[in-house]
């Protein structure tokens, strides 16, 4: 059988399944997960947003072994223009890294990939059809099935179902509970109330 | 919706401290120079608070699979984390979308599972694992 690799193509997988508990779902034997470093930025260039934290740990935690965090020329790109710029959008640089990162694997060698895409996103790929045949297309929710079908997950509904969910999700929890205390400390009362124009007395 | 404060360019620069004090309590603040506006300033608090009203608008569209993932994010600025957030306060669902493909590709992705299920049998206790308290 061809050798494989999953490349992780944006963040929304990566979250969804932090947030459900499940990045280890990623994690086949013999299949190495690449996750473009594009794709990395995206996801932990917040760590205060819900997932951010566990999928930096989780990669931490298997790279190099079962993980691997891609260099890419689209990232390099991103980091020169965001030196002049702080505020340029990363809009859609983690797909494009991800197809350089696909461009190379396949480079003068026999092997495939599995591209995970965020459910939402698979729709707009028109060039699908024009991928070889090892390399293969799949979203969050078909990835989740599949493993399911053979055995290799309990329920893709629960995984689903639990990334949006706050009761007993302490990733989302946490989020909650840090914004609530965010706001708590806010001083309302220490702000002027006379300003030139104002109508406050 | 009522119209902001004026100040001129030179009762902005004399205030400046207590005019970005003002922001989040009074609203943003139109600057003009020579009676023409040229700026509107604004408090970063009110902004996120008109993202997240964004966000909890557009989150329905995306649940129903009417808008992708990345219009979400142009429009609000939000995180996916964000997303789930809101799709969790709204209680709903994420899309599901199954992609594209042909025949052998369909073969090949199929194939992957069978050769993972057989080849790891001690994988699915590892990842059914994460899935306890469901």
């Amino acid at each position: 059988m061809t050798p494989l690799a999953i490349i992780v193509t944006d963040a929304g997988p990566l979250i969804t399944l932090a947030a459900a508990n499940a990045l280890d779902a990623l994690l086949l034997p013999r299949l190495p997960v690449i996750v473009p470093d594009m794709v990395r930025y995206e996801v932990i260039r917040d760590l205060s947003k819900p997932g951010a934290r566990e999928v930096a740990d989780w990669i931490r935690a298997h790279e190099p072994a079962r993980v691997r965090v891609a260099s890419t020329v689209v990232f390099e790109e991103f980091e020169v223009l965001r030196a002049v710029n702080p505020q340029v959008k990363t809009r859609d640089r983690g797909e494009q890294s991800a197809a350089e990162v696909l461009s190379k694997e396949l480079e003068g060698r026999d092997c495939g990939a599995i591209l995970i895409f965020e459910d939402s996103m698979v729709r707009k790929q028109n060039f699908l059809l024009r991928l070889p045949d090892e390399v293969v297309v799949t979203s969050t929710s078909e990835f989740l099935f599949g493993l399911e079908r053979h055995g290799l997950l309990a329920s893709a509904d629960a995984v689903l179902r639990r990334a949006v969910t706050l009761r007993g999700n302490d990733v989302l929890q946490r989020h909650v509970r840090s914004t609530a205390a965010a706001a708590d400390s806010d001083d309302v009362e220490a702000w002027p109330s006379r300003m030139p124009g104002s109508t406050r007395p | 919706m009522v119209a902001p404060r004026t100040l001129t360019s030179s009762e902005a620069k004399s205030t400046l401290g207590e005019l970005l004090g003002s922001l989040a309590v009074d609203g943003p603040v139109s600057i003009t120079r020579h009676g023409r506006p040229i700026a509107l300033l604004t408090a970063a608090t009110q902004r996120t608070a008109s993202s997240h009203a964004a966000l909890s608008t557009l989150a329905p569209l995306f649940a129903a699979g009417a808008l992708p993932w990345s219009k979400v994010a142009d429009e609000t600025g939000a995180s996916f984390g964000d997303l789930l957030l809101e799709l969790a306060a709204q209680g709903l669902r994420l899309p599901q979308v199954t992609a594209t493909k042909r025949l052998e590709q369909a073969a090949l992705l199929d194939a992957t599972f069978a050769a993972a299920a057989v080849s790891d049998a001690s994988a699915a206790p590892a990842i059914a694992a994460t899935q306890s308290g469901t």
